[in-house]
């Protein structure tokens, strides 16, 4: 399947990609050679960000004339993109990363609201919907809980 | 390979025969949902496999891979939506003809080609493999260094869209790939102060976060796609033996070129059936019949994408280079699993070389069977709801994640790779460079760098050592290729003639 495509994402990656290059090119910058080793630790993560950055502004320049022309890159698959609900389950997703990383909810008690709230929201908050849901957010959070905790023993936060 | 044979016998056990029909199962379901592919599945199921027997594991995950490239026929034919990229030769065909009533007899081409393909691929694998791997083992740091170098300008310049796209995307990976104690010295670098980067990035968080968390977000944004289906309740999915033998000459053609193409590095299964689809277009009497549910648009597609399959794990087994993004992944499980792919791979784990190929055929046979028989069923899972299989899925990509180095860090990579893989198919920058890039660029470095410090800092070896030259002939030929083309079409395009 041909996934969707945006004029804006290509400018976006690219902008990114710049910086990214420039970033890792200081941060090698003074690295030097070794007394038996030609090349050294940071020729190759030099040459790199050189050539990722040099392409990366050829096409960053089509990406800027391809917006202007305002056409997509590429066919996309004939129904309307959700942004809207990509962009909340996208903060939904960093929220659930956010709040196991802070450590005040457990795995358990994140994914369950996680799994529920997605679902919900996914299926435009149909209540007939729920008891499925609910099936999977236990299953997902505490069934999985037990299996990695006891039986693989990884721990979760 | 005499000990190939006895070899089998290791898998007249539960565990190997369980995970064969469970990898290979779960290979052809994720293959028939359309949003979920091989690569996904084989990224999630990695850090499971930690707890496996390394064996085990590379039978699961072979398994899978056999099963996630035939799944997609079944999309393919009864929805017109290729499960995954390698079957989308088989739509032209393949959906005409079940629409016209024959949706059982286009499975069963499909599913009886894909074994074949599969089949005449395995032979291949058993007596090529080891003759490369020793070819292999004369290879120095230079012939390697090179022969990356062809890989990743191979790959670059087949993936869709433009050269610079498939550049970027293969020199991105490698530097991804940067971050960390230098493999030579042992000096840290490109870590920003971050002491997780000290270790680099893991290479499955990034895997899950480009293939699983970028295709969830895909699937969210088109979640209101509907499909209509085709019922084959009272089907009877077979490939009669008349056909085989009225095809055998397509079947053999499409499954050499799809084994040949699957050497080959970085060229992927999509390619296979394309090429193997126009081939039988070209030396089909009724070419104008192609696309309207003709049987030998379906076998072609289905014997060449499988095909690649067994043709891919060639290179990996015998010299450790991926011959597609899938077997990128199985490289990084075989590292995971305290093992090199190559030439000593051969001679320190030979008991992995035979279960991986033994896992290879039978799971090509399992396929058969599992389709054969289940595939009305497997069609309904259609039916998944998304609201209900998204989530899950990004629940799977926290636990793979959390499971490699049990810290938050590596969700957080996965998330930021997921970021970063949607916005580069977004903006028409393939995947598969970056992948190939990413699991080649140590094995790049230390090679060079090791060469340069034999050869005293001097480069000649690379054009000294005919091997050497060989791939960095293929390499510059493959960069030149397209401006060449260009160049061509200008000079034969009429002066008056506009640009097209």
């Amino acid at each position: 399947m041909v996934p969707h495509a945006f004029p804006w994402s290509r400018v976006l990656l690219t902008v990114g990609l710049i910086v990214v290059s420039v970033a890792m090119y200081a941060s090698v910058a003074g690295m030097g050679r070794g007394i038996y080793e030609p090349l050294g630790a940071g020729a190759l993560p030099r040459l790199l960000s050189v050539s990722v950055g040099g392409l990366a502004c050829v096409l960053l320049l089509q990406g800027l004339r391809d917006w202007q022309r305002a056409g997509p890159l590429e066919v996309n698959t004939g129904e309307r993109p959700q942004f809207l609900l990509a962009a909340l389950s996208c903060m939904l997703t960093l929220g659930y990363a956010a709040v196991m990383t802070m450590g005040g909810v457990g795995f358990r008690a994140a994914t369950f609201a996680y799994v529920l709230t997605l679902g919900l929201l996914l299926s435009r908050w149909r209540v007939r919907t729920l008891p499925a849901l609910l099936l999977a957010a236990g299953i997902m959070s505490f069934g999985v809980h037990y299996l990695f905790t006891r039986v693989l023993v990884v721990d979760l936060p | 390979m005499p000990d190939l044979l006895p070899a089998l016998r290791d898998f007249v056990a539960f565990w190997p025969l369980a995970y064969l029909f469970l990898g290979t199962t779960a290979g052809i379901l994720v293959g028939a949902i359309p949003g979920l592919t091989g690569a996904m599945l084989i990224t999630l199921t990695l850090p499971l496999t930690f707890y496996m027997s390394p064996p085990n594991a590379m039978i699961l995950l072979v398994s899978m891979y056999v099963g996630a490239i035939s799944g997609g026929l079944i999309t393919a034919i009864l929805f017109r939506i290729p499960g995954t990229p390698a079957s989308v030769m088989t739509t032209f065909d393949g959906y005409p003809m079940a629409i016209s009533g024959r949706p059982g007899r286009a499975l069963g081409l499909a599913i009886g080609s894909s074994l074949c393909g599969g089949l005449i691929a395995g032979v291949f694998l058993v007596f090529l493999s080891q003759p490369l791997a020793e070819l292999a083992a004369r290879f120095g740091p230079f012939e390697y260094a090179s022969l990356v170098l062809m890989a990743l300008v191979l790959i670059a310049t087949i993936s869709k869209g433009s050269l610079v796209a498939g550049l970027l995307s293969g020199l991105f990976g490698m530097m991804v790939a940067m971050p960390g104690f230098d493999p030579s010295s042992g000096q840290l670098r490109v870590t920003f102060g971050f002491e997780d980067l000290a270790s680099g990035f893991n290479l499955l968080a990034v895997l899950i976060g480009v293939f699983a968390v970028n295709q969830v977000f895909d699937e969210v944004l088109s979640i209101g796609r509907t499909w209509e289906v085709i019922d084959i309740a009272k089907q009877r999915v077979w490939m009669a033996w008349s056909d085989y033998r009225r095809q055998a000459g397509n079947i053999l053609r499409s499954s050499l070129i799809g084994t040949w193409i699957g050497i080959l590095p970085g060229i992927g299964a999509s390619v296979g059936s394309i090429v193997a689809y126009s081939a039988a277009k070209n030396v089909s009497k009724t070419p104008e019949r192609f696309g309207t549910g003709v049987d030998e648009g379906i076998v072609a597609s289905e014997a060449a994408n499988n095909a690649t399959v067994g043709g891919a794990l060639i290179p990996l087994l015998a010299m450790g280079i991926p011959g597609s993004v899938v077997d990128a992944i199985l490289l990084g499980a075989f590292v995971i699993h305290g093992m090199r792919p190559g030439p000593l791979l051969f001679d320190q784990h030979p008991q992995i070389v035979y279960t991986v190929i033994n896992a290879y055929l039978l799971a090509c046979v399992a396929m058969f069977v599992i389709m054969t028989v289940a595939t009305p069923r497997i069609a309904r899972l259609m039916g998944v709801p998304r609201y209900l299989l998204l989530p899950v899925v990004v629940v799977f990509c926290v636990l793979g994640a959390l499971a490699i180095n049990n810290r938050m860090f590596d969700v957080w990579v996965v998330l930021a790779f997921g970021a970063v893989g949607f916005l580069m198919e977004r903006a028409g920058v393939p995947l598969g460079p970056f992948v190939i890039g990413l699991v080649l660029a140590p094995i790049a470095e230390e090679s060079l760098r090791s060469g340069l410090m034999a050869s005293a800092g001097s480069y000649l070896p690379f054009v000294t050592r005919p091997l050497s030259l060989a791939f960095v002939l293929v390499a510059v030929g493959l960069l030149l290729w397209p401006f060449w083309q260009d160049l061509r079409t200008r000079r034969r395009r009429p002066v008056n003639a506009p640009d097209p």
